[in-house]
């Protein structure tokens, strides 16, 4: 089983991700912010998606910090942001892709079916 | 005398100041020499000191083809200059000249000219010409010397020389190698000294001396005579010459005489008179040798002009006279010299002949007993100076222009002359003459010469034939011979009376007498066997005695005692039987032969008494023509045996009877005797005719002779001079070959301690020879002598010796290579053709200078001047460098910019007058000339100049003057700096000061000077109220105390790349007030540089910016909701929207199925708006930013309509593409536009269905149109359609914001954007350019 982690405060965009991603037959782990997710240790996911605006750090710093790390730095990546240069700030943080809110379901699916594989 | 004096000498004084006179006051010396002359040259020039003043000129026979090397020989033997003069040349005092080969050299007018000699006749005579023009143009002025040689060329010219007043010279003949041309010229008799060479320098330098000091050259009487002593002595003189010859001077021109008699005082070295009539008296040999000086004459063309006119008009006439064209005038000319008398007299008689209808032949015989005026007498060629005696109009009908120089008398002339060698004294003369010309010839003769010489004249003249004499000769001393006509002009006609002494003068005949021994010859045929020749023989013993003749009346054979009847007289001896017959018997016998001859029969004379032994005999003379060619008549003498017929008994027995017979026997013998008389004087007569007309065959047949001598003559000259050529030549080759032997040893010489390696290679690039030196670089040795060069190994590179030989020897053209050898020296080889003496080239030499000392320093010199021009080219003030003479000599390029000129309208002139006289700036000019030479610099000298073509300018001018070292011409720099625009700047800058300082002080803005540490220099008042310090607190302030802490490394980073890079800056920077507080300012600092372009200080213009950040932060605030507080809700609600549509379909459509889908346009439409406010707010910000890829236009709008067609069903999207390329552009932003103005299209025309798309190529770019075909838009709308938040009244929804995104786009795109309106509906179209420009 596949899986994802998915990093988003907002317990809404949560509750629909998880809608979206166990009804495909992934296996999705949500953490609330970047703290969480860099505290806690999880068993590596097949790929990451990434809220650039979390609470405590900023989901850029949070991708750099992955792509530095050995252990982490090949699952990909996909940003998720309202902010309209998303692409760019992604792309140059190492990102592997990236997903302006808001999105289309069919957009979101078919990029976490490239990159989960 | 005394009064005339000061005149005179004033004249003098004027003539002496006379230019061209006064140059040519210098003797010229003219050397003739030929066979041993380059000898007796050297030794004269040996003696000659260098600094005579005077020029010397030399003629040798030189051999017409070889080169001659005379001017060398000599240039060894003297200091003067010595030239072979080449082409025509001025003639200077102390300067030798030398006849060049196969040239003749003239003197005209202080120039020396070249002329070809007449190769085809003749005998070659440079010397004789040369002189004579040397005597023409020089006059007393000219000296001419004969040094050895064969022939007897310059004699000729000697006399012209003389004849002009000039000085002769002559070598010792015993001192001359050769002492023929000496010997001809003292023959002459008129030269003034014969010495040896040795002592001619000394000679000259007298007679230059006296020459000068005798004013000799002056024409003028007095000048001459009042420098010699004792001139009154000149009667005495003249006394003794008229005592001592005859000739009487006294009526000669005294100024002639006098210039004579000095150059005899000039031989005899005194200046005194009285002292040389000391000698005249003592030395008879003197006399002589003046009267020869005196009577020194010339001939020329109508020489005494009013002779020749009474001759004209009273003699020619004369000989006409009568004369028919089976006539002939015979005149003779007596020595004619060179011809100039004869071809006057021919001029004169032709031109007469002319005017006659019938004119009888004209014949002119003319002689000289000198063969070399006859010479050149036949050719008729006379030199301008001959010929100016000649009018015009004869000129050109007698003679013809020479091609090369002077007149050659015409054919038509010169074939009426016959000349001929003759000797008045000696050879017969010319016979039957009307007129005799023999002018200038007795006067050379003594009186009693000169009467038998008028003698021949008299027998040669025919009756009534003219004399013509010299005017200082006279036939008065023959007056029964010669009638005067014309006593002034010496013209003397043949006397009527004189017809008896008609003989010619002692005649010698040609023929030898031949004895004739028939004695001897019968003894000596005594053995004959001829029976009839016996016969014969012994018939004589019992035949009267008798002889044979022939023709000729010799006798051809005598009989046995026939002797008795002839008789030898004296003197020659001569077979002729009239010389021989015996004088009884001759005129009876005369009278036999000659009835005999005449007809033809035996004639008898009877009874001729004749004595002989004391016995007297009767002899009967019988003549028998024989008729035979070889004898003509045989003559018997028979002896009357019988009684004589007369009986003189008889007369005394009968008286009267006897008296009868007497009578009768007496008138017998007088009828006899009037017989014979008659029979004699016929006889006389044909014989008279014969001997005329053998006379004239005899002279046609001398005449014949003659010219045959005449030709011998000229051969035999030729030989001779071809034989001097060869000696002159021998001579030269002997010099020549010991120069070679010189030149071999300076050579060898040479070659050994010259210390630059040359190899001297054949044609065949072999090595014939090479210097010690050439071992260092070429591994040569004596044995490869004959090796080619390329089997020579050396140390050279680059290695093309064998190609740049070859080359030299193709071209000619020498070749300089640099080469280098492997020790690091340079060498510069140098290949030129070798080229023998005769300029044939025989091989190539090879010279290797070491040029590595010079390559060194022409490298630094190159260094230094590329430095020193660097720096002038770079330097912007303009900088002139000017000579000494304030010429320019070059200009900077800051010069011609600055002053808007060129180097053509500068360089070389003088520096007020460059530029039309733009620097002619008369305060400069003083400065130049005064300060600079007592300086050598001065500095910040400032001038004030309205130019031409920049106008009025204010310069500082420094100048200075470059020391040269090697250079001895001094230049200077002269620079100048245009200090106008600083002076202008000066001024404007306190206005500005004045005028901005108030600005600034009340400028809004705060405005601040920082030194480089940060210490504030500068504070406006605005600045001290953003900071609210007053102006004394923050000039105590360093600036960076002023910034917020945490702006501060900002800055400090931001003010470090100002202070490297000197470029401006903007910065949004906090800063501390004095209160405490923070302050938000917009600075803009940007540095202050020095006149090095150093920093110097920054300045900062400061604006309070707080309230603006305030602001700011309120619209970041409201975009973070625009964009997150916004966008975050809306992405839950439209993933559940869809969410929600996905499970209502799973579950087949229900009642809720449209109502979710409404739902979800609606969400969609709220994202698009919140985009589009997004997008117009970062665009307005300047944050919006393009992502270029580079896409199929065409595809892409295909892809993305069919994306729209979805959500427009009401109207069918037609695209239509044309041929585009690729574009580079943002893709999506594209395709925001491209949806934009679809949907605009589709919403603005719900009446219609369809929109069409197309896409066109504009070579720049593409664009693309979206039509409608709906109600189309009003032009007011066309106008506001793009701008922001503009709605279209009749459209329904939406916020307006989709084309003014899409203008923006393309904007950023640099493209355009635009609507019209079509036939029905709109056209919205934009642009992209294939590469966007920058924005």
């Amino acid at each position: 089983m596949k899986r994802i982690i998915f990093v988003d405060d907002d317990p809404d965009i949560q509750e629909m991700f998880k809608l979206i991603f166990e009804k495909a037959g992934y296996e999705i782990v949500v953490f609330p912010d970047g703290r969480s997710l860099l505290k806690n240790g999880y068993k590596l996911p097949d790929v990451i998606i990434l809220d650039k605006q979390l609470p405590d750090i900023d989901g850029i710093d949070i991708c750099r910090n992955l792509k530095c790390n050995k252990k982490t730095k090949h699952i990909p990546v996909i940003m998720l942001s309202a902010n309209p240069d998303i692409k760019v700030l992604a792309a140059n943080a190492g990102a592997d892709a990236s997903i302006e809110k808001p999105f289309s379901l069919k957009e979101l699916r078919n990029m976490v079916a490239k990159y989960a594989g | 005398m005394v009064t005339n004096n000061p005149k005179k000498s004033k004249m003098a004084k004027v003539s002496g100041e006379d230019g061209p006179k006064k140059e040519k006051n210098f003797l010229t010396v003219a050397l003739g020499a030929s066979a041993g002359g380059i000898k007796a040259l050297s030794e004269f020039f040996e003696a000659m000191p260098a600094d005579s003043g005077m020029a010397f000129v030399v003629i040798l026979h030189l051999s017409q083809t070889h080169k001659s090397s005379l001017a060398e020989i000599l240039q060894r033997k003297t200091k003067m200059e010595v030239q072979q003069v080449s082409k025509t040349v001025k003639v200077k005092p102390n300067n030798v000249y030398v006849i060049p080969p196969a040239k003749h050299l003239v003197m005209t007018d202080g120039v020396i000219k070249l002329k070809a000699p007449n190769k085809a006749k003749g005998v070659r005579v440079p010397i004789d010409k040369f002189f004579r023009t040397l005597a023409e143009a020089y006059g007393a002025k000219a000296v001419c010397i004969i040094l050895s040689g064969t022939g007897s060329d310059g004699s000729i010219g000697m006399g012209y020389v003389k004849e002009n007043g000039g000085f002769a010279m002559i070598q010792d003949p015993n001192e001359a190698e050769y002492d023929g041309m000496p010997r001809s010229a003292i023959d002459t008799k008129i030269a003034d000294v014969v010495m040896p060479i040795a002592d001619m320098p000394e000679k000259l330098l007298f007679v230059r001396d006296t020459t000068q000091k005798w004013s000799l050259a002056d024409d003028r009487e007095a000048v001459v005579s009042s420098k010699i002593k004792n001139m009154d002595s000149l009667r005495d003189v003249l006394t003794l010459l008229r005592v001592r010859t005859g000739h009487d001077f006294s009526n000669y021109k005294r100024s002639t005489v006098i210039r004579r008699v000095a150059r005899h005082l000039q031989i005899h070295e005194t200046d005194d008179l009285k002292v040389y009539l000391k000698i005249l008296r003592e030395k008879p040999e003197e006399v002589t040798s003046l009267l020869n000086n005196l009577l020194i004459n010339v001939t020329n063309f109508f020489r005494d002009k009013a002779a020749f006119d009474a001759l004209e008009q009273e003699v020619i006439p004369a000989l006409f006279h009568g004369k028919t064209a089976r006539d002939q005038i015979r005149v003779w000319v007596a020595g004619c010299s060179t011809g100039e008398e004869v071809y006057s007299l021919s001029i004169l008689l032709s031109e007469f002949a002319a005017t006659l209808p019938d004119p009888p032949k004209i014949q002119l015989f003319a002689s000289d007993v000198d063969d070399e005026v006859i010479t050149a007498a036949r050719e008729g060629r006379f030199t301008e100076a001959a010929i100016t005696e000649i009018p015009p109009q004869r000129l050109e009908k007698f003679f013809v222009k020479e091609a090369s120089e002077g007149y050659r008398i015409s054919k038509k002339i010169r074939e009426m002359v016959l000349f001929a060698s003759h000797n008045i004294l000696r050879d017969p003369p010319f016979s039957r003459l009307d007129m005799v010309s023999c002018r200038n010839v007795m006067i050379y003769l003594n009186r009693e010469t000169q009467e038998q010489v008028l003698k021949i004249f008299h027998f040669a003249l025919s009756a009534k034939g003219y004399l013509f004499l010299g005017t200082s000769e006279t036939a008065d001393n023959t007056p029964k011979h010669f009638s005067t006509i014309d006593k002034k002009n010496r013209i003397y006609q043949v006397s009527p009376s004189s017809g008896n002494w008609r003989v010619p003068p002692a005649l010698p005949l040609p023929g030898v007498w031949k004895p004739a021994l028939p004695n001897q010859q019968a003894e000596i045929r005594e053995n004959m066997q001829s029976y009839g020749e016996l016969h014969h023989r012994l018939i004589e013993y019992y035949a009267p005695p008798s002889l044979l003749i022939n023709e000729e009346g010799d006798i051809i054979h005598l009989s046995k005692s026939v002797g008795q009847y002839l008789r030898f007289a004296e003197g020659e001896p001569s077979s002729n039987i009239m010389d021989a017959i015996h004088p009884a018997l001759l005129s009876d016998f005369r009278a036999a032969l000659f009835t005999a001859r005449k007809e033809k029969k035996t004639i008898e004379a009877t009874n001729i008494r004749l004595r002989i032994n004391e016995v007297e005999k009767r002899v009967n003379i019988i003549v028998r023509p024989v008729g035979t060619p070889e004898v003509e008549a045989l003559i018997l003498f028979e002896e009357n045996t019988g009684l004589p017929r007369e009986e003189p008994v008889q007369a005394i027995m009968a008286g009267d009877e006897a008296m009868e017979t007497v009578l009768r026997r007496m008138d017998e013998e007088l009828r006899q005797t009037k017989e014979r008389l008659r029979n004699t004087v016929e006889q006389y007569e044909t014989s008279t005719e014969e001997l005329k007309a053998s006379n004239e065959e005899l002279q046609a047949v001398n005449e014949e002779l003659r010219s045959t001598a005449e030709e011998l003559e000229t051969s035999k000259e030729e030989l001779q001079s071809l034989n001097e050529e060869l000696t002159t030549v021998n001579n030269e080759l002997k010099e020549r070959v010991d120069e070679v032997g010189n030149t071999n040893s300076d050579l060898e010489n040479l070659m050994r301690s010259t210390h630059i390696a040359t190899i001297f290679l054949d044609r065949d690039l072999k090595i014939k020879r090479y210097t010690p030196q050439t071992t260092d670089i070429f591994n040569v040795i004596k044995s490869d002598i004959g090796r080619p060069l390329s089997h020579i190994t050396h140390r050279l590179s680059p290695d093309h010796f064998q190609d740049d030989a070859a080359k030299v020897l193709s071209s000619l053209q020498p070749i300089e290579r640099e080469v280098h050898a492997d020790l690091g020296n340079f060498y510069l080889a140098r290949f030129a053709p070798y080229r023998t003496i005769d300029d044939r080239i025989d091989g190539v030499v090879i010279t290797f200078v070491d040029v590595t000392e010079q390559k060194k320093a022409s490298q630094e010199i190159d260094e230094e001047r590329a430095y020193a021009e660097g720096i002038v080219a770079t330097l912007r003030s303009p900088l002139i460098i000017l000579n000494k003479n304030f010429h320019v000599v070059s200009a900077s390029r800051s010069f011609y910019t600055t002053f808007k000129t060129t180097a053509e309208e500068t360089e070389g002139k003088y520096i007020s007058e460059i530029g039309n006289g733009q620097w002619n700036i008369p305060r400069l000019l003083e400065l130049l000339e005064t300060i600079l030479p007592e300086k050598g610099e001065f500095t910040d000298f400032e001038v004030e100049h309205t130019f031409r073509d920049i106008g009025h300018r204010t310069m500082l001018l420094d100048a200075r003057e470059i020391e040269r070292l090697h250079d001895s011409e001094r230049l200077i720099l002269l620079a100048i700096e245009d200090i106008t625009i600083w002076n202008k700047l000066e001024k404007d800058r306190i206005q500005t000061e004045k005028k901005y300082s108030t600005i600034v002080k009340q400028s809004i803005a705060g405005i601040l000077k920082i030194d480089l540490s940060g210490k504030i220099i500068f504070a406006n008042t605005k600045f001290c109220e953003i900071l609210g310090y007053n102006e004394e607190e923050l000039l105590q302030k360093n600036f960076s105390e002023l910034i917020y802490e945490d702006d501060f490394a900002l800055y400090s980073k931001k003010i470090k790349a100002l202070r490297k890079n000197s470029v401006g800056y903007a910065i949004e920077k906090r800063m501390v007030r004095k209160d405490g507080s923070i302050i938000w300012t917009s600075n803009f600092n940007s540095p202050i540089l020095n006149d090095t372009d150093g920093l110097e200080a920054v300045s900062i213009i400061s604006i309070d910016i707080s309230q603006q950040k305030v602001l700011e932060r309120q619209k970041d605030e409201f975009i973070g909701v625009a964009s997150h507080e916004l966008k975050t809700p809306l992405t839950s609600i439209k993933g559940y929207t869809e969410l929600l549509m996905e499970a209502d379909t799973e579950g087949g459509k229900s009642e809720s199925t449209p109502l979710i889908e409404k739902l979800n346009t609606q969400v969609n439409r709220l994202n698009k708006l919140v985009y589009d406010l997004l997008d117009t707010t970062r665009i307005a910000e300047g944050k919006f930013s393009l992502h270029y890829s580079t896409f199929d236009l065409n595809a892409f709008i295909k892809e993305r309509t069919s994306e729209i067609q979805i959500t427009t069903p009401n109207h069918k999207l037609s695209v239509k593409t044309g041929k585009i390329a690729k574009v580079y552009a943002d893709i999506e932003r594209i395709g925001l536009v491209l949806s934009n103005l679809i949907t605009n299209a589709a919403k603005f025309s719900p009446e219609a269905n369809l929109v069409v798309i197309t896409t066109v190529d504009t070579k720049k770019g593409v664009k693309v149109t979206v039509r409608d075909f709906g109600m189309g838009l009003a032009t007011k709308e066309r106008e506001k359609v793009f701008e922001r938040f503009y709605r279209v009244e009749s459209s329904g929804s939406g916020f307006g914001l989709g084309l003014s995104i899409s203008r923006d786009i393309i904007n950023l795109h640099g493209g355009t954007i635009g609507v019209e309106n079509a036939d029905k509906g709109s056209l919205f179209y934009f642009t992209i350019p294939y590469k966007p420009g920058k924005k």
